[in-house]
């Protein structure tokens, strides 16, 4: 690997880390755009409409951030009424994230060969997660009375280059398209909450004394070592002046991934598809730290036996609150354990299962069941529509909804004058409904506030394009006229040209 | 396909409508915490002291008591014991004077002779005093003659003697001699059946044949002065010593009254007697009487001057005897309630006799060291009875606002004790929470019933006063968001603590006793829920 290059792409991860990264982030709008080679992404079926494309030197950023529970719903009823409580009892009482990321598709080249295509890609994926309790913020709504639980809060950082290999072959008169891609990960930073159980019990019947259980698992590992780069300008300074000097430096972590997908065109208009994608792991072994924590601490508040009044209470009082916090540090520090054993994280699995309808040759709509492995199973559903106006301009609006999410109708443009081809999609363009505030007493006028959105993400970025493929050849249904004409030489695809 | 396309967009345009609202209205938040304060104990036998003055022991049935000590008097008495000057005189007639013819030519006559001392200090009865040993004093022997022949007497005291020598002076004619007395011992016992207050004498005179004179007569004169000693043996008889008496400060820790409704019922003083002279005293007390801070004096009732305190005498010249006599309830009408006063002074006085019980075998003896020191021990034992004794205190300067701008209020407060009382007393409590302006305006009490303020109940006591079994309960002070209105303007609380011991309001009210042995054991829990407005946190 060119040594500037992985300068440069340490500091495009540290760039993106400063705005934050994403933990599995959707992109549903991007799964009905095949005119974009980034589709490919979601779907290693999808099949493009240019012969080759290429982004280079300008990159496919993608940002986002979701979340599980926050949105102005679930503060504000329609009436009017801001209730901190209803949005607390709205939570999990375990499992609620924040999620931000990015990630930025360094390099794709794909390009048809007959009647397939081949690809080869380099991108950078962070993801974040902050997963949080409801009793994390609780204590803002009901404190710490009866119990107070943060079982459940943990951080998953995963921070990984990809290099990638893909293949997609569309079959002459077969109803099948299929793809896969095959990836190498390697992995630079990574932060994994195994497990996390955080209790605190309040014993009611007495005074209220605390128990604390504290057990957690946290593995933390990293591409280069921790000790020599501690804030950003420790990354921006790493020259690497041989390869040996980015070998000693950069120790990353290696995993493998795969992408599958296949396409039944079962009529001449109606097609199902499926997609798995990030079916893989990556192996953590450089600069691991594991940490567990077993520890039980109790709090019966601050014992003074036999008072001696003539003695400096205050004095007294203070000692034992210090020797209190002091005996909690030892306990602490006595139940927990480092160790430096690796360990292997699994890909955020997700899976689409789609059924597209093609109107017209400039026109296809496609309905989506989305399913996302990862600390469980999410589900979500995504209505879209592409619609193409002439070779310069390619609309996609999609309806989804992902994981309690609720409504959320995205946008992707793509603008192709000549060559290049610009693009920007969005899944939140328009965050299902918006409420307009006004309230004197807290001196808001007309202020907009979408209600629901729980998610926001945008991709842009440019590919350069050649060799367009015939609708005639790309779309069934137009291979499918030729059948009318007498000739069965496609059943419902014609050869690629 | 341009009409789906259409209601597509407006389908999406049409759930992503805006809808306005004009006004917000804020659901209160409640957050709450709950909390152990502590666990906090008091043991009596950690007292140690009270004040500057008051000593704490354990006393029987390891009651607590304070106790103080102080010297009530110091007498020297050998001040007390005098001889008076004593005076006698000889005389040697000479009828003829024989001169034996010679070289001397003279005459020479001897004579022995005693003198009993018979007026010390009291006449009767007469101190019978075996050896003095003087520390002053002068002894003066005088000649004078009626004839013209020279005369020489040689006069000895051979029991009169100063490191062993015996005292002898020499006269000529007619002349006198003082002797100093220092040092000397004086040895008065006699030869002739008086074994005491006898002075022994020798006279021994040479005439010489130097005149004309046929017959004469010579006198001697002895006189004993300002006499002084640092030890007097003998039987004093019953001897009466001067009063003894005293006035001192009892140094107790406070001038304030101990109020009506508390009472120690079990005070006592023990007087405590030294004496390091060789006899034994019978003292009768005269008067003790206590004064008030105000300058009150009241005298001390009761059958304990009733009968001669006995203080035994000292075995030798180098002891010190020790006698005790108590003051208390027993023997006393008002000791108790004298005392309750918290006196400022005391005043003690009384008479000593020697010999109370007759004449030791070994007999008595003053030394010039030889004294009576009476030193008085107060005890307080912690037993009593406390009626609803309120003790009272303003807490100034308290702010009980969460925040200055109102924005965070109190929804309700639980205070929970775990208390176990092993006192034998209860405490009640009541907080008066007065305005901030001018502190007379109470905005609100704590607690609205008697039972409320009951925080602490007393422990089992048994009928002798002592605890046999702890207290034990769990209260809980609950003050709830009106209240908390109403008293959150409070500049100051005024805290009042009654204190009643068990049995305090039987009639007549029972005493309780503290022991070293009691103990409080108090459990403190927070339980607190805020009451915030978020539209005012905006």
């Amino acid at each position: 690997m060119n040594y500037k290059n992985i300068r440069y792409i340490s500091l495009i991860w540290i760039g993106l880390l400063a705005v934050n990264t994403l933990y599995a982030q959707q992109e549903f709008t991007l799964y009905h755009m095949p005119v974009l080679s980034q589709a490919t992404y979601l779907n290693p079926a999808a099949v493009p409409e240019h012969k080759v494309s290429l982004s280079l030197p300008i990159p496919s950023v993608f940002v986002g951030f979701n979340n599980s529970a926050l949105n102005v719903k679930a503060f504000v009823d329609k009436n009017g009424n801001v209730d901190y409580n209803k949005f607390v009892d709205g939570l999990d009482k375990n499992n609620n994230y924040l999620g931000v990321g990015a990630n930025s598709e360094l390099f794709h080249l794909r390009v048809k060969a007959a009647n397939n295509f081949f690809s080869a890609h380099t991108r950078v994926v962070n993801d974040f997660r902050f997963i949080y309790p409801k009793d994390l913020l609780g204590i803002g709504s009901v404190g710490i009375k009866d119990g107070y639980s943060l079982s459940g809060l943990g951080i998953n950082f995963n921070s990984y280059l990809e290099y990638g290999l893909g293949f997609t072959r569309v079959k002459p008169d077969s109803k099948w398209t299929y793809g896969a891609r095959v990836k190498m990960l390697k992995g630079i930073a990574n932060i994994q909450t195994k497990s996390s159980e955080i209790e605190l019990a309040v014993n009611q019947n007495d005074i209220y004394q605390y128990d604390l259980n504290t057990k957690m698992e946290v593995n933390i590992a990293a591409g280069v070592d921790p000790l020599q780069v501690s804030s950003v300008n420790d990354i921006s300074n790493i020259n690497f002046n041989s390869y040996n000097d980015a070998k000693n430096v950069l120790k990353l972590n290696t995993g493998y991934a795969v992408d599958l997908g296949a396409t039944l065109q079962f009529s001449e208009k109606l097609s199902f598809g499926i997609a798995v994608n990030n079916l893989g792991y990556i192996n953590w072994n450089s600069y691991v730290e594991n940490y567990s924590a077993d520890v039980n601490l109790k709090f019966d508040g601050v014992i003074l036996e036999n008072i001696d009044f003539t003695g400096n209470i205050d004095s007294l009082f203070n000692t034992q609150v210090d020797s209190i916090f002091q005996s909690y540090e030892d306990t602490f520090n006595s139940g927990t354990d480092t160790t430096q054993i690796g360990y292997k994280t699994w890909l955020p699995t997700n899976v689409f299962l789609s059924a597209h309808y093609q109107f017209s040759p400039s026109t296809r709509a496609t309905a989506s069941l989305y399913t996302e492995f990862f600390d469980g199973v999410s589900l979500g559903a995504v209505v879209g529509i592409n619609h193409s106006i002439g070779r310069g301009f390619d609309f996609t609006t999609s309806w989804w909804w992902f994981k309690n999410s609720g409504a959320n109708l995205g946008l992707g443009i793509v603008f192709k004058p000549a060559f290049a081809q610009f693009y920007v999609v969005m899944d939140n363009v328009l965050p299902a409904s918006f409420i307009k505030v006004s309230d004197p007493e807290t001196n808001l006028s007309g202020v907009y506030l979408p209600y629901e959105v729980k998610n926001f993400n945008i991709r842009v970025g440019m590919n350069f394009v050649f060799g367009r493929i015939k609708n005639e050849s790309r779309l069934p249904n137009l291979g499918i006229s030729k059948h009318d004409h007498g000739v069965r030489r496609y059943l419902y695809k014609p050869s690629l040209k | 396909m341009k009409k789906i396309v259409i209601g597509f967009v407006l389908t999406a345009i049409m759930v992503g409508c805006v809808q306005d609202i004009n006004d917000l209205t804020f659901e209160v938040i409640k957050p709450g915490i709950s909390l152990p304060i502590g666990s906090f104990s008091i043991e009596a036998n950690s007292l140690t002291k009270l004040g500057d003055s008051l000593q704490v022991r354990e006393g029987e049935f390891n009651v607590i008591e304070f106790f103080y000590n102080t010297e009530l008097l110091r007498s020297p008495l050998n001040d007390r014991f005098t001889i008076a000057d004593q005076s006698f005189s000889d005389a040697i007639p000479f009828n003829a004077f024989v001169f034996v013819a010679g070289a001397t030519n003279e005459v020479k006559v001897s004579e022995f002779n005693s003198f009993t001392i018979s007026n010390v200090d009291l006449p009767t009865p007469v101190p019978e005093m075996t050896k003095l040993i003087f520390k002053g004093g002068t002894i003066s022997v005088s000649q004078s003659k009626d004839f013209d022949h020279n005369v020489e007497t040689v006069i000895k005291i051979p029991k009169l003697t100063k490191n062993g020598v015996p005292l002898s002076i020499t006269l000529s004619n007619t002349m006198s001699v003082n002797e100093p007395l220092n040092l000397y011992e004086f040895d008065l016992t006699g030869p002739l059946g008086t074994s005491f207050n006898t002075i022994e004498y020798e006279i021994s005179t040479t005439i010489r044949n130097t005149g004309t004179s046929t017959t004469g007569t010579l006198s001697l004169g002895f006189d004993m002065s300002s006499m002084l000693f640092s030890y007097v043996e003998g039987d004093f008889q019953t001897y009466p010593f001067d009063l003894f008496e005293g006035n001192f400060n009892l140094g107790l820790p406070s001038s304030n009254n101990i109020p009506d409704n508390i009472a120690f019922t079990n005070p006592s003083v023990e007087l405590v007697i030294d004496n390091s002279a060789g006899i034994e005293f019978g003292l009768d007390i005269v008067e003790v009487s206590v004064t008030d801070a105000d300058g009150i004096k009241s005298l001390i009732t009761g059958t304990y001057d009733d009968q001669t305190i006995i203080l035994q005498g000292a075995s030798s010249p180098s002891t010190v005897a020790t006698s005790s006599y108590s003051i208390s309830n027993q023997n006393t009408d008002n000791f108790a309630s004298l005392l309750s006063s918290i006196p400022s002074s005391a005043f003690f006085s009384g008479n000593a006799s020697a010999n109370p019980n007759g004449i030791p075998p070994q007999g008595n003896f003053i030394t010039d060291s030889s004294e009576v020191v009476i030193n008085a021990n107060l005890t307080l034992p912690m037993e009593g009875y406390a009626n609803n004794y309120a003790l009272i205190d303003t807490l100034n300067n308290i702010n009980l606002k969460l925040d200055k701008s109102g924005k965070v209020s109190i929804d309700e407060v639980n205070l929970r004790l775990q208390i176990e009382n092993n006192f034998p007393f209860e405490i009640r409590t009541q907080l008066y929470f007065l305005d901030s302006a001018n502190q007379q305006l109470v905005l609100d009490s704590l607690f609205t019933t008697v039972d409320e303020q009951r925080i602490f109940t007393s422990a089992t006591v048994d009928g002798t006063g002592l605890v046999t079994s702890s207290s034990i309960e769990t209260v809980d002070i609950n003050i709830q968001n009106e209240k908390y209105e109403r008293i959150k303007t409070t500049g100051s609380i005024k805290l009042v603590v009654y204190v009643l011991t068990s049995g305090a309001n039987d009639s007549p009210s029972k005493s309780v006793k503290i022991t070293t042995d009691n103990f409080l054991k108090l459990d403190i829990g927070l339980s607190a829920t805020a009451l915030i407005d978020p539209e005012k946190l905006l």
